[in-house]
C-alpha cells in the first residue's frame, strides 16, 4: 500500500458516525434486570390482556432454560442480562391521535434523522411508524390506508384493536422457543409494527418503520408482524440507528412474515445501528431472527438488506416455502469496517412443489473486520422440481480484514436443480487507477467500484432509499484501500 | 464387551507390554485425547451430517486371525498388474509374504511401521504423529494410541521411485466384526518423488472398521501423486484421516475415488506451509444401496502463491447419501493465494440425498478464491439425443455419467485407474 | 506544454527509461514508436502515475507544474489523459456515471459546482453523436463484456467528454482490426482542435496512417534515438527496427 493510501485509511477511520447524538428526553424506564416481573411490567404498561402476558411468559421460562448460542466464528464477551433495562419509553401519553401531541424533541429527532413524521413533509409514497427506545411514537398516513382496510400500526395497539390476528399469527412463523433471542424478545418485546393487508389489495404505499435506540443500557426488543392475505402486496423497509456509546447495546428483534396464496411481500432493511468505534468499544449487537413463511401457493417473499452498522450483526432472514410454485428471494450488502463482525445469510426451506429461491450476496470487509456468509438451502422430500440459485461473492479492502462463507445446501430430492456460486477478490489496483486516471480520487473510486460491486442488491430497493443506501456504502468504506 | 470397553481393554494390555519410549509417550498422550472426546456426534459440527452411532455401539475387535487366501484375491484384481512395489495388510497385520520390491536403489524404503520405527528410528519419530493432531479429533487419537500397523515409506533428498506402491489393505469378516487401524507414514525429503494408490478390499459377511490415519510430509521441491480407491464392500465402515504437510514449491496430486462401501468418511487435510505450493485434490464417489459417503477436505493455504484446485464429483443412486464439506482456509500471510473448489452431483435417484458445505474463510485480501456446488439430475436434453439415435436408456445413461466422471478420470495418470472407474459405473447402472 | 527532461524510471530495481528528453508544444501530435521492450508503455505510465514505476531522476513539466510532483488524480484533472492500452472493467458501474463521477471530481478540483445532470446528460448525448457512439455503450458497465474495438472507442468517448489538454494515447492500435481502428482514428482526429496535443504511442506504423503525426521519435532502451517527421514511421515499416538498432550498437 502506498503513502497516500494509508493516509485516506486514516481519514476514514476518524470518521463520526453521524448519527450518534442523544436526545434529551424524560424517560420511564423498566427497572435494571429481568425477572418474571420485568415481563409483567412491561405487559402491565401495555395494559395487555391476559393471554398476551401468558403468552410472554410462557416465551420467558423457556428462555430461561435455553443456552446462548456458541456455534459462531467470532466472539463477544458474554452478555448480563441483569445489567440491560429492558423497557425505556419516553413519558408521556402512548396513544396519540395527532403529531402536535408528540413531545417537540422527539420529532426534533426523526427529523435530524431525515425521517419527518409531517406527513405533509414526507413523500407522499410511504408512510412511516417511528419508534423511539420501546414504544411506537407515531404513525403516519394511518387514514389514507384505512381507506384501503390496510392496517399499520404499533403492534401493542394491535393487541387491542386486533387481537383475532395478533393471536393467530404472533409466533407462528418464529415460535417462541425458536432460538435464544428469538425467546427473550417473546418475552420482553415493547413495541413494533403490524401490518395486514386484506385480499387482494395493492398497498399503495410503501410502509415503513424507524427504529431508534436512544437510552443508555437498554436493549431493544421489536417485534415486527406482516400478514399479506391472498393476493396482495406489500412493500415495507426498515431504517434505525443508535447514539454513540461506550458500552454494547443488544438489539434482539423478531420479525415474521405470512405470505398466502399469490401474496408478495417485499422486505427491505437499511441497518445503519452504531458499528463501535474504531477499536471496536461499544456499538449494537444486532442478533435478529427474522423468518417469512410463504404458505399459499405462488405466493412471495423477498428479503433486500443492506447492513452498514452494528458491532456485531448476526441474523439470517428466511424464506419457509410452504405453498406450491412459491418464491424466496434474499439480497444482502454487508460492510464491515474496522472491529464490526457481520455474520449473516439466509435459509430457504423448499417444502411445496416447484417452488424456486434466490439469494445474491455481497459481502465487503475493510480494517479488522470479517464479514461471513452463513447460509441454508434445504430441498425437502416432497419439494419436486424447485430450484435455488445462490451467488456469494466477497470483496477485501485492506489486508487486516477477512471473508468468509459458510453455505449449507441439503438435497433430499432429486429433480431438484442447485446452484451455487461464489467467489472472493479484492479491489483491483487497475480499476483504482483507471479511475484515478480519470481524475476520480481515491476514496470516489472505491465508492464508485463497491456500488457497481453491489448494484445487484441496490437495485432491488425502493428507489429513494437506494440513493441512502448508495451513500451509506461510501461513508462506512471510504478510503479504506489495500 | 462394549467398543469402548474393548478399546480401554486393548490399550491397558498394550499399555503394560510397550517400552516407555517416545513412541509410547505420544500413543498415550493420543489416548488421553480420546478419553476426554471420544468418538465424534452429530452435534460436533464437522460430523453434523455423519452419525458415528453405528460404530460407537459396534462390536469391533482387532483380530490378525485370517484364513483369507490374500494372493489369490490380489491377483484377481486389475491394480495387481501394474508393474509396482507392492506391500499388503490383511485385517490391519503386515503380511511380508506378500511385498514386492522391484527397486533398485537401496536407499527407498517401503517397510511396515512395526519394523521400521526401529531400522528407521530418526526418521520415523522426526515425523510419527506430528501432522496428525489427536487433541480434537477423536478417531485420530483412537488410531494414534491403538494403530495396527501399516507402511512406512521414504524417499530420501534427490531420490524418485521409478515404479508406483501399491498399498493393499484387506479387511476379513468372515468369522467375527473386524476393527483395523492402518497407520501410514510417508516421507518425501526435498527434490524427491512418488506415486503411492492406497487400495482397500474386504471379504466376508460381518462388519469391519477400518479406522486409517496416513501422515505425509513432502520437503520442497518434492512431488507427490497419491491415490486412493475405496472398494471395500458388505458392511464396511471406513474413515480415513490423511493429512498432508507441505514444504515450498511442492505439487501434490490426490485422487480419491470411493466406489463402494457401506459407510465412508474421507478427511483430507493439506497444510501448505511454503511459497508456491500446488495441492490438487480430485475426487469422484458412486453411491447406490443404503450406502453412506462423506469427503471431508480442508486446504490451509499458510504461505503467500500457493494454488489449490479441489473438484469432488459424485453420482448417487437408490437411497445413498453423500455429503461434502470443503474448507478453503487462507491465513494472513497467504498473499496471492488461487484457490478453487467445487462440488457437483448428480442424483438417479429420488431417496438419495446431498449435503454440501463447501467454504472459504479468507484472511489475507489478494486472492482469487472461488468455490461451487451443483446438484441436479442428468440432462434431459442429451439423454434424449442419444435415444433419438439409437442408443439404449442404459447406454446413454452410462456415456453421460462417464463424461460427468471425466473431468475427474483426466486428472489420473494410472490407466488400470481409469478402467476401474469405467468398470464401476458400468456394473452400478 | 509537456516537457520531459531527462527522465529516467525504473520497475522492481530494473531501469527500463534511460533518460528521455520530449516537448510537446500545443495542438502538436507526437508519436513514440519503437521495438517491444523499448519502454513506450512505460513512458505513459510514469506519465499518468503509476505507482508500480519508479521515477529515478528527471523532470517533466506540464503546463508550467511539476507534473511528477501530482498524485495521478490531479494530472487528470491537470488535463493529462492515457487512453489504456487494456481498458479496465468496473463491473456494475455504468459508463454514464462514471464520466459523471470524473468530470463533476475534476471541475469541483477547479473549483467549479458539480454540473446538473440534466445538463450532463445534454452534453453527453451531443459528444455521442459527435462521436457517433451506439447509446447502449453507456447504459452498460464500464468495458464489462465489451470488445476490444468497443473498449477503445470508449477510451476515444471518454477523451471526447473529458476534454484533456494532452493526450497519450497507449497502443491504442493493438488488437484493433481494420474497421476499428478507422473509426478509432477517426474519433480521434475529431479531437484535434489545434490546441490540443497528442503522444501516440504504437509499435506500428498502420495507425499513423489515419492519425498523422507532426513528429516521429523511435524508442530504444529506454531512450529516444532518432527523431524524424511522419516519414520516418514509413520508412520504419519498410526497413523494421534492426537498422535502428544497428546504428545505435555501432555509436556505442
Amino acid at each position: 500500500m502506498s503513502e497516500p493510501e494509508e493516509d485516506i485509511i486514516d481519514q476514514v477511520v476518524s470518521q463520526e458516525y453521524k448519527y450518534g447524538f442523544t436526545t434529551d428526553i424524560e424517560m420511564e424506564m423498566a427497572p435494571m434486570g429481568l425477572n418474571e416481573d420485568t415481563v409483567r411490567f412491561i405487559s402491565a404498561k401495555k395494559n395487555e390482556p391476559e393471554w398476551m402476558l401468558e403468552w410472554r411468559l410462557k416465551a420467558y421460562r423457556s428462555w430461561l432454560k435455553m443456552e446462548e448460542p456458541d456455534w459462531q466464528n467470532f466472539n463477544y464477551p458474554k452478555i448480563n442480562y441483569q445489567d440491560i433495562i429492558f423497557y425505556a419509553a419516553p413519558k408521556q401519553k402512548i396513544q396519540l391521535d395527532s403529531l402536535d401531541q408528540v413531545d417537540p424533541e422527539l420529532l426534533k429527532t426523526f427529523e435530524k434523522l431525515g425521517i419527518s413524521l409531517q406527513e405533509q413533509k414526507r413523500l407522499t409514497g410511504v408512510a412511516v411508524d417511528a419508534v423511539f427506545d420501546s414504544v411506537s411514537i407515531a404513525t403516519t398516513f394511518k387514514e389514507q390506508l384505512k381507506e384501503k382496510g390496510v392496517i399499520f400500526c404499533a403492534i401493542s395497539e394491535a393487541v387491542h384493536e386486533h387481537p383475532e390476528l395478533v393471536k393467530k399469527y404472533l409466533g407462528s412463523v418464529v415460535p417462541t422457543t425458536d432460538n435464544y433471542f428469538a425467546a427473550l424478545n417473546s418475552a420482553v418485546f415493547s413495541d413494533g409494527s403490524f401490518v395486514y393487508i386484506p385480499k387482494g389489495v395493492r398497498c399503495p404505499m410503501e410502509l415503513s418503520t424507524y427504529f431508534r435506540i436512544n437510552a443508555e443500557n437498554t436493549g431493544q426488543f421489536e417485534r415486527t408482524l406482516i400478514i399479506a392475505d391472498d393476493a396482495s402486496y406489500v412493500s415495507y423497509l426498515e431504517g434505525c440507528t443508535a447514539p454513540m456509546r461506550d458500552e454494547n447495546q443488544l438489539h434482539a428483534a423478531v420479525v415474521e412474515l405470512v405470505a398466502h396464496e399469490k401474496a408478495e411481500i417485499k422486505y427491505s432493511t437499511v441497518q445503519n445501528w452504531y458499528p463501535g468505534d474504531k477499536e471496536g468499544k461499544g456499538g449494537i449487537y444486532n442478533f435478529v431472527t427474522k423468518r417469512g413463511s410463504c404458505e399459499g401457493a405462488e405466493s412471495k417473499i423477498s428479503w433486500t438488506q443492506v447492513e452498514t452498522g452494528s458491532a456485531i450483526t448476526w441474523k439470517y432472514p428466511s424464506c419457509i416455502l410452504k405453498g406450491d410454485r412459491s418464491t424466496g428471494e434474499f439480497f444482502s450488502v454487508a460492510v464491515t469496517n474496522n472491529a464490526q463482525i457481520a455474520d449473516t445469510g439466509t435459509k430457504m426451506i423448499h417444502i411445496g412443489k416447484n417452488t424456486k429461491s434466490r439469494i445474491v450476496s455481497k459481502g465487503i470487509s475493510a480494517g479488522k473486520s470479517h464479514n461471513s456468509y452463513r447460509g441454508l438451502v434445504k430441498i425437502n422430500k416432497k419439494a419436486e422440481n424447485s430450484r435455488n440459485y445462490t451467488q456469494c461473492d466477497s470483496m477485501l479492502i485492506g489486508d487486516k480484514c477477512g471473508a468468509h462463507t459458510f453455505p449449507y445446501i441439503e438435497v433430499n430430492n432429486n429433480t431438484a436443480t442447485l446452484e451455487h456460486e461464489a467467489s472472493t477478490s479484492k479491489i483491483g489496483e487497475d480499476q483504482i487507477f483507471y479511475c484515478n486516471q480519470r481524475g476520480i480520487g481515491t476514496e470516489e473510486a472505491i465508492g464508485l467500484i463497491v456500488n457497481g460491486f453491489c448494484k445487484e442488491v441496490l437495485n432491488q430497493l425502493p428507489m429513494e432509499f437506494a440513493v441512502e443506501a448508495q451513500k451509506l456504502l461510501a461513508v462506512s468504506l471510504e478510503g479504506s484501500v489495500g | 464387551m462394549s467398543f469402548i470397553e474393548q478399546i480401554q481393554a486393548d490399550f491397558d494390555a498394550y499399555a503394560a507390554q510397550a517400552e516407555k519410549d517416545s513412541f509410547y509417550d505420544i500413543r498415550a498422550n493420543a489416548y488421553a485425547h480420546f478419553q476426554k472426546n471420544g468418538i465424534p456426534t452429530l452435534k460436533h459440527e464437522e460430523w453434523k451430517y455423519t452419525n458415528l452411532r453405528k460404530i460407537a455401539e459396534g462390536n469391533f475387535a482387532p483380530s490378525c486371525l485370517s484364513t483369507l487366501d490374500a494372493k489369490s484375491l490380489l491377483d484377481l484384481g486389475l491394480l495387481n498388474k501394474i508393474k509396482s512395489n507392492k506391500i499388503v495388510f490383511v485385517n490391519g497385520c503386515y503380511r511380508e509374504d506378500l511385498t514386492e520390491w522391484i527397486e533398485t536403489d537401496a536407499s527407498l524404503v517401503m517397510a511396515n511401521i512395526a519394523s521400521a520405527r526401529k531400522t528407521h528410528q530418526e526418521v520415523f519419530m522426526q515425523h510419527f504423529g506430528k501432522y496428525a493432531q489427536t487433541e480434537k479429533e477423536g478417531l485420530n487419537a483412537l488410531n494414534t494410541a491403538l494403530l495396527s500397523d501399516g507402511a512406512f515409506i521414504y524417499v530420501p533428498e534427490g531420490k524418485s521411485l521409478t515404479y508406483p506402491i501399491l498399498l493393499t489393505n484387506i479387511s476379513d469378516a468372515t468369522t467375527e466384526a473386524v476393527l483395523q487401524q492402518p497407520r501410514n507414514l510417508i516421507v518425501l525429503e526435498k527434490n524427491s518423488s512418488a506415486t503411492i494408490i492406497e487400495n482397500y478390499l474386504s471379504v466376508g459377511n460381518q462388519a469391519s472398521f477400518t479406522n486409517v490415519v496416513n501422515e505425509i510430509f513432502v520437503d520442497e521441491n518434492g512431488n507427490l501423486e497419491h491415490y486412493k480407491v475405496q472398494r471395500a464392500k458388505g458392511e464396511t465402515y471406513h474413515n480415513n484421516y490423511t493429512q498432508v504437510y507441505q514444504n515450498g514449491h511442492t505439487n501434490i496430486n490426490q485422487v480419491t475415488l470411493t466406489l463402494d462401501g457401506l459407510w465412508v468418511r474421507n478427511n483430507l487435510h493439506f497444510y501448505m506451509n511454503g511459497l508456491n505450493c500446488n495441492s490438487l485434490l480430485y475426487g469422484l464417489y458412486i453411491t447406490d444401496g443404503n450406502s453412506f459417503v462423506d469427503n471431508h477436505s480442508r486446504v490451509d493455504h499458510a504461505k503467500p502463491n500457493g494454488f489449490s484446485d479441489e473438484k469432488y464429483k459424485g453420482i448417487l443412486m437408490d437411497k445413498s447419501t453423500a455429503v461434502f464439506n470443503g474448507k478453503i482456509m487462507v491465513h494472513a500471510d497467504a498473499q496471492k493465494t488461487n484457490a478453487y473448489q467445487r462440488n457437483q452431483n448428480i442424483l438417479l435417484s429420488n431417496d438419495a440425498t446431498v449435503n454440501t458445505k463447501p467454504q472459504l474463510e479468507i484472511f489475507a485480501d489478494d486472492v482469487k478464491c472461488t468455490h461451487g456446488a451443483t446438484i441436479g439430475q442428468l440432462d434431459e436434453e442429451p439423454m434424449f439425443y442419444l435415444r433419438s439415435r439409437g442408443i439404449s436408456e442404459t447406454e446413454a445413461k452410462k456415456l453421460l455419467l462417464n463424461a460427468f466422471a471425466d473431468d475427474i478420470a483426466v486428472k489420473i495418470k494410472i490407466p488400470e485407474l481409469v478402467q476401474i472407474l469405467e468398470e464401476e459405473i458400468a456394473r452400478k447402472l | 506544454m509537456l516537457t520531459i527532461n531527462d527522465l529516467k524510471a525504473s520497475i522492481e530495481g530494473k531501469s527500463i527509461l534511460n533518460g528521455i528528453n520530449l516537448s510537446i508544444k500545443p495542438g502538436e501530435v507526437h508519436a513514440i514508436m519503437g521495438p517491444n521492450g523499448a519502454g513506450k508503455s512505460t513512458l505513459s505510465s510514469v506519465l499518468a502515475g503509476r505507482a508500480d514505476y519508479e521515477v529515478t531522476g528527471g523532470k517533466v513539466d506540464f503546463m508550467g507544474k511539476d507534473l511528477l510532483e501530482l498524485s495521478p488524480e490531479d494530472r487528470a484533472r491537470e488535463g493529462l489523459f492515457l487512453a489504456f492500452q487494456y481498458p479496465v472493467e468496473i463491473p456494475g458501474v455504468s459508463s454514464t456515471n462514471f464520466l459523471k463521477t470524473a468530470i463533476n471530481e475534476k471541475r469541483k478540483y477547479h473549483g467549479l459546482e458539480p454540473m446538473e445532470a440534466t445538463d450532463f446528460l445534454k452534453f453527453m448525448r451531443s459528444k455521442m453523436e459527435e462521436m457517433e457512439m451506439d447509446k447502449s455503450l453507456t447504459s452498460r458497465s464500464l468495458n464489462e463484456g465489451f470488445s476490444g474495438g468497443e473498449k477503445k472507442r470508449n477510451e476515444v468517448f471518454q477523451m471526447a467528454m473529458l476534454e484533456p489538454k494532452l493526450c497519450i494515447m497507449d497502443e491504442t492500435d493493438s488488437g484493433l482490426d481494420i474497421d476499428a481502428l478507422r473509426l478509432v482514428s477517426a474519433g480521434v482526429n475529431k479531437l484535434r482542435d489545434g490546441e490540443r496535443s497528442f503522444l501516440v504511442i504504437t509499435h506500428y506504423q498502420r495507425l499513423l496512417d489515419y492519425i498523422v503525426p507532426d513528429f516521429v521519435h523511435v524508442l530504444y532502451k529506454g531512450r529516444i534515438v532518432k527523431s524524424g517527421d511522419a516519414s520516418l514511421a514509413k520508412e520504419l515499416e519498410v526497413k523494421g527496427y534492426d537498422w535502428i538498432k544497428q546504428e545505435v550498437e555501432a555509436a556505442v
